[in-house]
């Protein structure tokens, strides 16, 4: 044992020693260390001001357009005669669920099934899936846009349409859908499955009749995520969908969504229309929470169960 | 009971060194399974090869001019798009890392428990804002509120290099800059936030019982072992910046010309895509596939990096 670990051999001269050092500049450090630590709280502030000031606006003059006609009339163009005639926004609403519907028609099977066989198998395709998906997570949307023209509008020759549209989202949604899956299936017990097999059950059968139930809600969190984010995507649609202002659905005509109705009012000359923007931001920022509530809510339930 | 189990039917399925083992067996599901992967696979693989191979004929024609000219008509020059870019999106981070940083920080060892939770799902929801939202926001909310009061108090800090707000209109470069970083704050938040608070707890502990002041312990033992995972976290704010479409083409103005002066519009690669598409003839179309390929080797290769640190932080933990 030396002197260090054993502090009764040092005299009161010492120790005083001891302790002035260890208080050297002790009040100018717990100073400093208080002034940044405000500092931080600030920037805390500075982050939520942002959220505050942004939901504060568009509830505010997003609510007094919200009428019954926003949500069934057609869009019309103001006049100079009418300056406050903008219609409503049905056909883009009709749109965007076309575009939802058939985008998750094309996703979910194709990302869900991919996710399972990445989660359930360890070789070199399932690294060369989970590569794919998280480099395709990460492209930017506007070049789903223009592949899906590549592809759909000009290659097979579809033109502007709701397939080509509702293609570009669901070339954005899959890998959201497939790292998703895979990370629900993932997090099944292994014993569960072992269970399953030692029962005798065949590998399809302990997948589709244990695991995915057990995964159900992660894998349902992941496609509503993916959903909610193609909700408010408009960079894909952007030169896809053509934009019409008719109620089309079918997946060969041209439709509306909600984003582009926004990007393209927003910039228009008449304050009415942009008045109406709000509108339409504030029924996407509606969707877009209950879903990202809705996830939360799973994966809390999910949590509570295991 | 000894006697049921030996009266249990013998199964092919359970003969030891059987011919077909149950993980190997082929099923219609592994078919189902294969049948998805390879189309996810085929259409990524088409999505790089056909944006690539429609912008060929730019590529063979003129390459130089499309990274370094400047004019959209005849040669198509890229460089106001590259740089715009480049500008906004580096001006964004610097932004949002010098606020998220202090967030990440406040959140995680300076705020009540009870707060953590709410706060955390706060930044949550900012990520799952559309972006156009942000830029509608942008446009109509901030763009005023800049051009009377924002640009006239830079200008009386002495920063006139950045323009004079008598000459600017609304859309800028510094607005899409500030509504991009807004947009990435979340990301960078909430991935700071968790490589902060996997921190060990002994570190932390270590160097509070050696005096340290909570500042001391936040620079000195938390941000150093965090640091590989931080730069994480700003490269992949960094490529969600390069990459944002509507946000930036509603707020910077779309105007191709090369901009320092960051009250003017400018461009960006993804803004200038939008914007152009609609009155683009086909050669034209064949440019902006081009000006799609440049975005693509950008923004991948930050979130190459991005991931490159991210699993080099994972393993950097794993060892402490």
């Amino acid at each position: 044992m030396t002197d260090l670990f054993n502090p009764v051999v040092a005299n009161d001269a010492l120790r005083a020693e001891i302790q002035a050092i260890s208080h050297r500049g002790r009040r100018a450090r717990l100073l400093r260390s208080r002034i940044i630590i405000a500092l931080c709280v600030i920037a805390l502030l500075i982050a939520v001001i942002p959220l505050a000031a942004l939901s504060w606006e568009i509830i505010a003059k997003g609510l007094p357009v919200l009428k019954a006609s926003f949500f069934t009339q057609l869009p019309l163009s103001p006049n100079l005669a009418l300056p406050n005639q903008t219609g409503g926004v049905s056909n883009a609403i009709i749109g965007s669920l076309a575009l939802v519907f058939y985008s998750s028609l094309m996703s979910v099977p194709v990302g869900v099934l991919t996710g399972i066989y990445t989660a359930e198998n360890e070789n070199r395709t399932a690294s060369a899936i989970r590569l794919m998906a998280q480099t395709m997570a990460g492209a930017p949307s506007i070049l789903m846009g223009l592949f899906a023209f590549a592809l759909i509008c000009q290659q097979l020759g579809f033109g502007y349409s709701a397939l080509a549209g509702s293609f570009a989202l669901a070339v954005l949604m899959i890998p959201v859908i497939v790292v998703a899956t895979e990370i629900a299936v993932r997090n099944v017990p292994q014993s569960l499955r072992e269970a399953g097999l030692a029962l005798g059950a065949r590998p399809h059968t302990v997948s589709l009749k244990i695991v995915l139930p057990t995964a159900l809600s992660g894998i349902v969190t992941g496609c509503i995520l993916a959903i909610s984010r193609a909700v408010g995507e408009a960079a894909p649609v952007l030169f896809t969908i053509g934009g019409a202002t008719l109620l089309n659905w079918k997946p060969a005509d041209p439709v509306s969504a909600l984003p582009i109705s926004i990007y393209i009012d927003a910039k228009s000359q008449w304050p009415s229309l942009r008045a109406m923007v709000f509108g339409i931001a504030l029924v996407l920022l509606f969707v877009v929470f209950i879903a990202s509530f809705t996830a939360r809510f799973l994966v809390g339930r999910q949590q509570r169960k295991s | 009971m000894t006697n049921s189990s030996a009266q249990l039917p013998r199964s092919r399925r359970f003969v030891v060194g059987g011919s077909k083992s149950p993980a190997t067996e082929r099923s219609w599901y592994s078919y189902v399974l294969a049948i998805a992967w390879i189309l996810f696979l085929g259409v990524s693989a088409l999505f790089f090869w056909s944006i690539i191979s429609k912008s060929l004929p730019i590529w063979q024609k003129q390459a130089g001019t499309m990274i370094t000219g400047t004019g959209w008509g005849g040669p198509y020059g890229g460089l106001p798009m590259i740089l715009g870019t480049l500008q906004t999106s580096l001006l964004a981070l610097v932004l949002a890392v010098v606020v998220g940083l202090g967030t990440a920080i406040a959140i995680v060892f300076l705020i009540p428990a009870r707060l953590r939770l709410i706060t955390a799902t706060i930044v949550e929801l900012l990520a799952a804002i559309p972006s156009i939202v942000y830029g509608v926001w942008g446009l109509l909310v901030l763009a005023p509120w800049m051009l009377t009061h924002f640009y006239p108090f830079l200008n009386s800090l002495g920063l006139t290099f950045l323009g004079s707000p008598d000459l600017a209109s609304g859309p800028s470069i510094l607005l899409a800059s500030i509504v991009l970083a807004v947009m990435i704050l979340p990301v960078f938040v909430s991935i700071t936030r968790e490589v902060i608070s996997a921190v060990p707890q002994d570190l932390i502990e270590a160097s509070l019982s050696l005096g340290a002041t909570r500042w001391q312990v936040i620079a000195k033992t938390v941000l150093p072992t965090a640091r590989v995972g931080i730069m994480g976290a700003a490269f992949l704010a960094l490529a969600r910046a390069t990459g944002e479409t509507v946000a930036v083409a509603l707020t910077i103005g779309t105007v191709s010309n090369v901009q320092w002066h960051l009250f003017y519009p400018g461009t960006t690669i993804a803004s200038w895509i939008a914007t152009a598409f609609g009155e683009s003839s086909s050669v034209d179309i064949q440019a902006l596939m081009a000006l799609g390929v440049l975005l693509m080797v950008i923004s991948l290769g930050v979130s190459l990096l991005s991931r490159w640190f991210i699993s080099r932080q994972r393993k950097l933990l794993a060892k402490v």
